[in-house]
């Protein structure tokens, strides 16, 4: 699909899940109805550049989409397991499964050694400066 | 005063008050690098250490720790795209592409000078126009400062390389980021999905790390081998060469420097403005004037240095609204203020003549701040620039990872800010691949709130007149905005025709 065309039908889908939530007093929808507005407006212009100009860019070219999903996927089971084993925890374990995954040569025992003890350096080390140095707290494991 | 001068240049060459200017220049740093955590918190966490020091060492040291953190900012905007405070927003445009180019020693080196010269223009507003940069702001009302949400919004020209359409589509999204939560005139909770989280609306730090540093993470751990090639590719020159070479090459455009200081100095003074808005003026300003425009964004070593000098500037202009009018213009500026009550002190003019010696040397210790940020940025700057240049992608990405987390964290102590930083992220790196600059969704995302307070103040504080909106139009210093924003609107397309004539006109001979 062209892009004009995809950006603009991400505009609108956007632009209409905001407009659905809209049920302010007049003063507080003053600003966001002019956004709204000005953003449909505009997703219905990209719509229209995008039926109308031949296809020269698309959206996602080149990017290997096994790679993009793996990035993805590890951000989010590491952010999701934040709440669940605390920062320390989760730190050490998708530290170290970033590291491992990001080697180009094949993994053998003491190259986990290695990126283990590089992992718990970090994490333990970003760990103690925010909250004993910083006295700022970080997510705890709930156990 | 020149005598008030001498005697504050004088106690803070003290071997005291010296050494808190270095410790408070150095852990500002230390913390402006990393990313969420803003000045305001550092400052906040300094403050408990200041209750036992007198008055003079307590303001010494906060005042060199907030240049020293506007300073720090910058450095993890060059080196992985992550703004360290609101403030460095705009040197990522140009920092970024520089570090990938193998380029940082020389953003570094640029920022550093930048930094000096801006933090210095900012103390000499403070010092001698004080008194007329305050009377000036106070003539600010709230259609003043729409007017100016609007003008920052040109720089979305600036921004949209590929199209006019996609960056306006950029700006307006951040627009309307900007009004999740409770309205700020009238309390009306918007666009929560039915999430009272979201009542807070999306915190500006959150924003910040997710759609500039979470599509850099995806780059990396999707392409690991890409980021070093683009750093081999682009050569990194480097040693001693390059500081005199760089130093060379910045002060041979002095105008980019004084105009950058300029706009610290004067959006600095305004309460409400501060380095997130001068940052990015000061950018879009060096950008629309400079002969090298077709560079910014790909790494043009002056559009690190035009947002570092105006940030910077804006440290020392910060305080002209607060220890002239006892108004803290920015919340760095409220910290401040805290100290100052804390010792029995109370800003406003009287100030000057009660206190003079420790308005003075708080002041002037400022600028030795900026002067102490030369050996420490290019010491201690340079150092981190070679150690995150220097580590494996392997190791990088995931401690990008972790001090993500941190700073998006630290913003409310609250894990689904976490969350809502990997979906703007994810969110940012599609809309990035659909030609939607990430900078435009946050330049909507930091001028929303001024435009909308303004818009909605301005027509309470006209609702007596019979036509409120009028009132946008009719005061002289909007007029004046307004006339800057239609030339700073038009100017692209100006440069555009100009460029255009020009190549047809080489094309005819």
């Amino acid at each position: 699909m062209k892009l004009s065309l995809v950006a603009g039908i991400v505009t609108l889908v956007i632009a209409l899940s905001f407009g659905l939530q809209r049920n302010f007093s007049p003063l507080g929808g003053l600003f966001p109805d002019a956004v709204l507005t000005v953003l449909t407006l505009l997703g219905i212009v990209m719509i229209i550049r995008g039926i109308r100009e031949p296809a020269r860019e698309r959206p996602f070219a080149g990017i290997a989409a096994s790679g993009l999903l793996a990035a993805i996927a590890i951000l989010a089971v590491w952010v999701f397991s934040l709440g669940v084993a605390g920062f320390v925890i989760s730190g050490l374990v998708f530290f170290l499964i970033t590291a491992l995954f990001l080697r180009e040569r094949p993994v053998r025992i003491r190259v986990v050694l290695v990126d283990a003890a590089i992992s718990t350096l970090f994490v333990v080390g970003i760990y103690l400066i925010f909250t004993r140095v910083l006295l700022i707290p970080l997510p705890q494991a709930p156990f | 005063m020149l005598e008030l001068l001498v005697d504050a240049v004088i106690q803070n060459l003290s071997p005291g008050l010296f050494i808190l200017i270095i410790l408070g220049v150095i852990g500002g740093m230390a913390l402006g690098a990393m990313p969420g955590l803003s000045v305001t918190v550092g400052l906040a966490l300094l403050l408990p250490i200041t209750f036992t020091m007198d008055p003079v060492s307590g303001l010494v040291l906060m005042g060199a720790f907030y240049m020293g953190a506007v300073y720090g900012g910058a450095f993890t905007s060059i080196l992985v795209n992550a703004p360290g405070t609101p403030s460095s927003i705009a040197t990522a445009f140009d920092g970024y592409p520089m570090t990938r180019q193998g380029r940082s020693e020389e953003a570094i080196v640029g920022v550093t000078i930048a930094s000096v010269i801006g933090g210095l223009a900012g103390v000499a507003g403070l010092i001698f126009f004080a008194p007329l940069l305050a009377n000036f702001v106070l003539n600010f009302g709230p259609q003043e400062y729409f007017w100016i949400g609007i003008f920052g919004l040109t720089m979305i020209a600036s921004l949209a390389a590929r199209s006019l359409v996609l960056g306006l589509i950029g700006g307006f999204l951040g627009l309307l980021l900007s009004s999740v939560g409770v309205a700020p005139v009238g309390g009306d909770v918007r666009f929560t999905f039915g999430f009272t989280y979201l009542q807070g609306g999306v915190p500006l730090i959150v924003a910040l790390i997710g759609l500039f540093t979470v599509p850099v993470i995806i780059d990396m751990i999707a392409n690991p081998g890409a980021r070093h090639a683009e750093m081999m590719d682009g050569g990194g020159r480097g040693g001693a060469g390059v500081v005199w070479s760089t130093v060379r090459d910045v002060l041979s455009r002095p105008m980019n420097l004084i105009r950058s200081s300029v706009i610290g100095t004067v959006v600095g003074a305004l309460p409400g403005a501060g380095g997130n808005i001068a940052n990015l003026i000061a950018y879009n300003e060096a950008k629309r004037t400079s002969k090298r425009s077709e560079r910014f964004g790909k790494g043009e070593v002056d559009g690190v240095v035009a947002p570092e000098t105006a940030n910077n500037a804006v440290v020392g202009a910060g305080l002209i609204p607060l220890l002239t009018l006892g108004i803290p213009g920015a919340p760095p500026d409220a910290v401040i203020y805290g100290v100052l009550l804390l010792h029995g002190l109370r800003p406003g003019p009287d100030l000057f003549v009660a206190q003079g010696p420790l308005v003075f040397t708080f002041m002037v210790s400022i600028a030795i701040a900026a002067i102490v940020m030369i050996p420490v940025g290019l010491i201690a700057g340079r150092a981190l620039q070679r150690a995150v240049v220097s580590m494996p992608t392997r190791y990088l990405a995931p401690a990008i990872v972790l001090l993500t987390i941190v700073g998006s964290y630290a913003v409310r102590n609250n894990v689904a800010d976490v969350g809502l930083m990997l979906l703007l992220g994810i969110a940012g790196y599609v809309l990035r691949e659909l030609g939607i600059h990430p900078a435009t969704i946050v330049l909507g995302l930091v001028l929303g709130p001024i435009i909308e307070t303004g818009l909605v103040q301005g027509l309470l504080a006209a609702s007596g007149l019979e036509t409120p909106w009028t009132s946008f139009f009719t005061r002289p210093i909007s007029l004046v905005i307004i006339a800057m924003t239609i030339l700073a609107a038009l100017w692209p397309l100006w440069v555009s025709r100009r460029d255009q004539r020009a190549r047809e006109m080489q094309e005819e001979g």
